[in-house]
């Protein structure tokens, strides 16, 4: 016969001991896990100061430009602090550095999933993009950088930084129409200082719009009188627009002011050549306009002889030069003589647009232009006489 | 109550318990796994610091290797290699049943030898370690031994979870290698440790990965010949690999017992130098995978790290270190794809995609072919990308390097290492022949032996007294061969009645294991006249009984009596 009351109290102490089993086990579990977060924790203190460590040493090295080992620093860096991202940045700009773009742009590509909005990762990525020419994800990283996220006392310095590299990166890649809608935004935008003004005006220049350049060099210039860069600046400008003597103005107060580039001289020489040896500038006496053309004819003309004494065994450009030599000579002779071109003012326009054809055939075969050269090109451009 | 209403409560009771279990030991073996992790960073960065002298890089293994040397030697003899043959082996053959002190053990020495720079991995131990704490809970709560056993699998896919950060993969894992049945019924408890011990795991760590996985692409169809291609490079590698690591393995077990205990020593001293040279083989390695899988490495040095990872690993395992070669693999393909990768980008005629793609195959493709273990590779892989587009390739190039692994080694590489410790894992059909008869309900354990010093004479008389056909020499622990009545009876008429029975015994003989159906037994009789012993899968030669045609007769008859 089997005892009810004992076999309960079998089952009874096979439950008592398994239920103490489970507290105590229960209870070893919350402490160890408590103990493993704090060795986690120390463990997550230890890597941070470790990756601090060398990411100064991948700092010295970058410094000294040894790339290579920055790059293996900056990896241990950022492996053991993965949650830094500045270590990451700095890892991939170095690996663009050293032409491993592939990883690079992953590494920012897994950044930027964790913060879509930085402007710092999308700058990183748009100019890995404009690094591999990939010009539209370019732009369109510069655009997220634009907008995004950029620590709060440095927001504007910063994104006129951006605007300023879009700009650039548009200009270097031919993209001159929307370089030129970013370089109207960025005008708005800019600070209020002569530097600021310049570097605009600059870019302005670079895309062609002249009329606007100058606008922001002459700001400049009012923030800065004496500011050599605006001078200089403002000289060109002028002269892309054809205003030689406000050209000429700038140009020689720049070099006044001390910019003794060669660029600048000879642009200043240009625009004198352009303003003294123009004949049909208007309100000009007739007799000047007949030496100045005469002058022009003899420089072009002896150009022309010289050209086609190196050119002598050349037929293709003898075929070219000897023609207009018999042209010009006959052209001296008959048509520009001072009666003639007294009767008839389009005759200076005719022997300008002669004067054109010598220059634009000697400076492509014979010659790199001269100062002079190109204010008869310039002149003969202005004057719309170059189709003729 | 009546004693089966007891046990009926009890078993209820059990069902309950085992459950509340799972989840205790996940969190346990999670938490171990972390541990672990953390543990071997930690000692790592304490013996080599930022910029270890090359003397460091020598002396820091070689005198770690000599202290765990000592300790595997002495103290824990199951906690040398992996890990997982071991957890394989105590699944199988000991009804899970680990001894309490291996996963600790095993912790200690694993640090010791993956943080002293061994090149080795550290999700192997890891499932040990989880599977041994499993164990000896179930023990402590004297759950029955098919519940103890039912816990390892558990315990090993926490673990495996909390290292590797991928718990659909430890559960496969769990399935495909530590119990060898996919449609297993501990799937469900196997996904909840696995789960559980995720969440506890990134608790601690948070959602840190182990790999910055690039976004996977396959760019032109064409490239799936590119990714065959790998799976036949990675075959041959992972053969290479596996070969060569049981080839030098033997040769170390060759050596005098005495010297096991310098054994691992010698393997740090040869590690050490090779660190010298190229530190990037140190330990685990994992951060050199994500290297390879962002394309930030250049085509001679990944073919140069796969060579010498290959090389160190083989050294640092078979010397008797603790540590694993799960992240070892996961290396070698990384470098081997990242490599390949390379080639077929700059030589293909087609479209292809980066190198990063190819190292993440290459990993799958390795793993499979070393580990055997197809389906976990593929599944993890694809939890690592989370990219259905990675799955064809994949699959391509791991089934290619499953087939050529398999086809020129046989036996995985973990079985062949138990067997060479003499542990004979069952093979799959052995394992599913649930209703065939086993050998160890047919043998008897009426067994006689005849020492091997016996003399013709007397081995005579033992014939004539057994009336058996067949004598076994040597003892219940150590069997040295058979020899039959007819070889001793002519021995007998040719007038060598004083010789040693020795000169007339055979060693090479068919033999059982107890879990073996009867169909296999019976084909041993083609090559045993009358007898075939049933020998353990734990021990080189131990005895547990014999077949006779006479057992499997009586047999026979006692299942027609008791179905009557």
């Amino acid at each position: 016969m089997t005892c009810a009351h004992c076999t309960d109290k079998v089952v009874f102490r096979i439950i008592q001991r398994e239920l103490v089993l489970l507290i105590v086990l229960g209870g070893l579990t919350v402490p160890l896990f408590f103990f493993t977060r704090s060795i986690a924790a120390t463990n997550r203190a230890m890597n941070v100061e470790v990756a601090h460590t060398w990411y100064g040493r991948a700092q010295e090295q970058l410094k000294e430009g040894h790339t290579t080992l920055a790059i293996d620093f900056l990896r241990k860096a950022a492996t053991n602090d993965h949650d830094n991202p500045q270590y990451t940045l700095a890892l991939a700009s170095a690996l663009a550095t050293a032409n491993y773009t592939e990883e690079a742009r992953q590494s920012l590509l897994r950044l930027r999933m964790s913060a879509p909005e930085s402007g710092e990762i999308n700058l990183s990525l748009a100019r890995l993009a404009a690094k591999g020419g990939m010009m539209d994800e370019a732009v369109r990283y510069y655009h997220n950088a634009l907008y995004g996220v950029w620590p709060t006392d440095q927001i504007s310095t910063l994104r006129t930084s951006v605007r300023t590299e879009l700009v650039g990166f548009l200009l270097s890649s031919g993209d001159t129409s929307r370089a030129l809608s970013e370089l109207l935004i960025l005008s708005s935008d800019i600070p209020d200082n002569d530097q600021a003004h310049i570097q605009v005006g600059r870019s302005f220049l670079a895309a062609g719009d002249s009329q606007h350049a100058l606008e922001q060099f002459k700001r400049a210039l009012q923030l800065n009188s004496k500011s050599k860069e605006a001078y200089e600046g403002a000289g060109r400008a002028s002269f892309a627009l054809t205003d030689y003597a406000t050209a000429r103005r700038y140009l020689d107060a720049a070099i006044a002011g001390g910019d003794k580039t060669q660029a600048t001289e000879d642009l200043l020489q240009t625009s004198r050549f352009v303003l003294s040896r123009d004949p049909l500038i208007p309100r000009l006496a007739t007799s000047e306009r007949v030496r100045r053309l005469e002058e022009n004819l003899s420089f072009v003309s002896d150009q022309l002889d010289s050209c086609i004494g190196k050119k002598e065994t050349d037929q293709s450009s003898l075929a070219v030069l000897v023609p207009l030599r018999q042209e010009t000579a006959r052209s001296i002779e008959e048509e520009f003589t001072p009666p003639k071109l007294r009767e008839d003012a389009e005759r200076f326009r005719i022997g300008m647009n002669l004067v054109y054809r010598i220059e634009t055939a000697v400076n492509e075969l014979c010659k790199e232009p001269s100062d002079l050269d190109r204010a008869l090109v310039l002149i003969a451009r202005k004057h719309g006489i170059v189709d003729q | 109550m009546t004693p089966n209403g007891i046990a009926q409560r009890l078993r209820l009771r059990e069902d309950q318990i085992f459950l509340v279990l799972t989840i205790l030991i996940a969190v346990i073996s999670g938490l171990s796994a972390v541990l672990f992790t953390l543990a071997i960073q930690a000692t790592k960065n304490s013996l080599f610091g930022l910029s270890p002298s090359a003397i460091r890089l020598i002396v820091t293994p070689t005198l770690v290797s000599l202290l765990t040397g000592y300790l595997l030697a002495k103290f824990f003899p199951e906690a040398r290699g992996s890990g997982v043959p071991q957890t394989e082996a105590a699944f199988h053959l000991e009804e899970g049943r680990i001894r309490p002190i291996v996963p600790f053990g095993k912790f200690l020495t694993g640090v010791l030898c993956v943080g002293s720079g061994h090149s080795m991995g550290r999700e192997g131990p890891s499932v040990q370690i989880g599977a041994g704490l499993a164990s000896a809970i179930g023990q402590w709560f004297s759950l029955s031994p098919s519940r103890v056993q039912n816990l390892v699998p558990v315990g090993a896919a926490a673990a495996l979870s909390a290292a590797f950060n991928t718990p659909v993969a430890a559960v496969i894992f769990a399935l495909e290698e530590i119990i060898g049945d996919m449609n297993a019924a501990l799937i469900g408890s196997t996904v909840l440790a696995s789960v559980t011990a995720v969440i506890v795991e990134r608790s601690i760590l948070g959602d840190e990965v182990l790999f910055r996985v690039p976004a996977y692409q396959l760019v032109h169809p064409a490239e799936l010949l590119a990714y065959a291609a790998l799976g036949v490079i990675g075959g041959l590698i992972s053969l290479v690999f596996s070969k060569g690591l049981l080839q030098l393995r033997q040769r170390f077990l060759s050596l005098p017992s005495s010297t096991a205990i310098f054994q691992p020593a010698i393997g740090g001293l040869i590690v050490g130098i090779i660190l010298v040279f190229v530190p990037q083989v140190m330990s685990v390695g994992y951060e050199y995978v994500d290297q390879a899988l962002n394309g930030g490495m250049l085509l001679q040095t990944m073919l140069v790290l796969c060579i010498v990872k290959l090389v160190a690993t083989m050294i640092s395992y078979a010397s008797g270190n603790a540590g694993g070669i799960f992240a070892p693999s996961l290396y070698l393909g990384a470098m081997a794809g990242g490599a390949a990768g390379m080639l077929v980008h700059q030589f293909a005629p087609f479209p292809t995609a980066a190198p990063g793609a190819y190292a993440l195959v290459g990993m799958g493709t390795l793993f499979a072919g070393i580990i055997r273990a197809p389906m976990t590779s593929v599944i993890m892989i694809f939890e690592l990308t989370q990219d259905y587009q990675i799955l064809v390739p994949l699959m391509i190039a791991n089934m290619l390097s499953f087939v050529i692994s398999r086809r020129f080694q046989p036996k995985p590489v973990y079985h062949a290492l138990l067997e060479q410790n003499h542990i004979y894992i069952p093979d799959a059909d052995t394992r599913l022949s649930k209703r065939a008869w086993r050998a160890k309900n047919i043998m008897t354990r009426d067994v006689s032996f005849i020492p091997d010093a016996t003399s013709v004479q007397e081995a005579w008389r033992a014939f004539e007294e057994t009336k058996s056909s067949v004598l076994l020499v040597g003892d219940w622990n150590q069997l040295v061969g058979i020899v039959t009545r007819k070889a001793v009876e002519q021995a007998m008429s040719s007038g060598r009645e004083t010789d040693s029975v020795a000169t007339l015994t055979t060693s090479d003989f068919e033999y059982l294991h107890g879990d073996q159906p009867l169909d296999v037994a019976l084909e041993r009789f083609g090559h045993n006249p009358g007898v075939v012993p049933v020998l353990s899968r734990t021990g080189h030669r131990k005895v547990e009984g014999v077949i006779t045609l006479d057992t499997i007769l009586k047999f026979i008859q006692k299942k027609r009596a008791s179905a009557m």
